[in-house]
């Protein structure tokens, strides 16, 4: 059975987009993608793109922190989306050098 | 503290050293080998002290064994989507200990047997940093009702 989550994108779509206008220049991109983990249960999996000066400053888990707390504030993973929230992350000169196609 | 703490710091150093050793570009297996590493520092941090409530010390050991990776998971997801009514500090830092453990998991599962995706070193400074904090944080609330909780829900049928 589909988590409630999959038919309310939209939710999740702008919420990626109001966190992401709150965070730049830190953030540059967040992308998602709704999917079953490894064990099989559905979640959504945030990609988010860090600037270089981020790292550089040595505020990329502050920056992390930061976003997985504005997602949490806009939505309600467990009990309404019924999907557990993953996020990983890449800067941008990362990003570069491994030229990963779920990245690109 | 547990009879597993110390090999769950032991592990959570070797994370580290795994991830940092490599000068240079890092190499795809200190990355995937640090993450798995992360994760069982963590399981073992909880299941150490999850077993400690079991008197006979010479039994410890054998009853880690029951704990199971995806009762685990079922437990932790279950404590890091609960809501309380009112503020509750201790359960807010248990739930980000579960959603961690969950997380790690996740990523150990990829690290160990998804060969499509890479691994950059921010990604795996990010979990560490994020078992780090779960192992502080245990340790401040390790004996509240509802840590110790956690720790028995990780043997129930659900």
């Amino acid at each position: 059975m589909m988590p409630p989550g999959y038919y309310r994108e939209a939710e999740i779509k702008a919420a990626v987009e109001e966190v992401e206008k709150s965070l730049a220049p830190r953030v540059k991109w967040i992308r998602y993608k709704i999917d079953q983990d490894f064990g099989g249960d559905w979640a959504v999996y945030f990609q988010v793109l860090l600037s270089d000066e981020v790292s550089a400053s040595g505020k990329v888990h502050e920056t992390m922190k930061e976003v997985r707390r504005q997602m949490d504030e806009r939505l309600d993973f467990f009990g309404g989306l019924g999907l557990f929230p993953y996020f990983s992350l890449r800067t941008e000169s990362e990003q570069k050098r491994l030229l990963d196609p779920a990245w690109a | 503290m547990g009879l597993g703490m110390s090999f769950a710091d032991e592990l959570l150093e070797q994370a580290y050293h795994l991830a940092q050793k490599d000068t240079g570009p890092p190499k795809e297996a200190s990355m995937r080998r640090a993450v798995s590493t992360a994760y069982y520092a963590l399981f073992h941090l909880l299941i150490g002290d999850a077993v400690v409530n079991w008197n006979r010390e010479r039994d410890r050991a054998k009853l880690g064994r029951a704990f199971d990776h995806g009762r685990m998971k079922a437990a932790s997801k279950e404590v890091g989507g609960r809501k309380s009514a009112a503020p509750d500090p201790v359960l807010d830092q248990l739930k980000e200990i579960a959603k961690t453990f969950v997380l790690l998991q996740d990523w150990r599962l990829l690290a160990d047997y998804d060969n499509s995706k890479g691994w950059s070193r921010d990604d795996v400074d990010e979990a560490l940093r994020l078992v780090s904090e779960a192992f502080e944080t245990w340790v401040l609330i390790r004996h509240e009702d509802v840590a110790q909780d956690y720790l028995i829900s990780f043997l129930l049928k659900r």
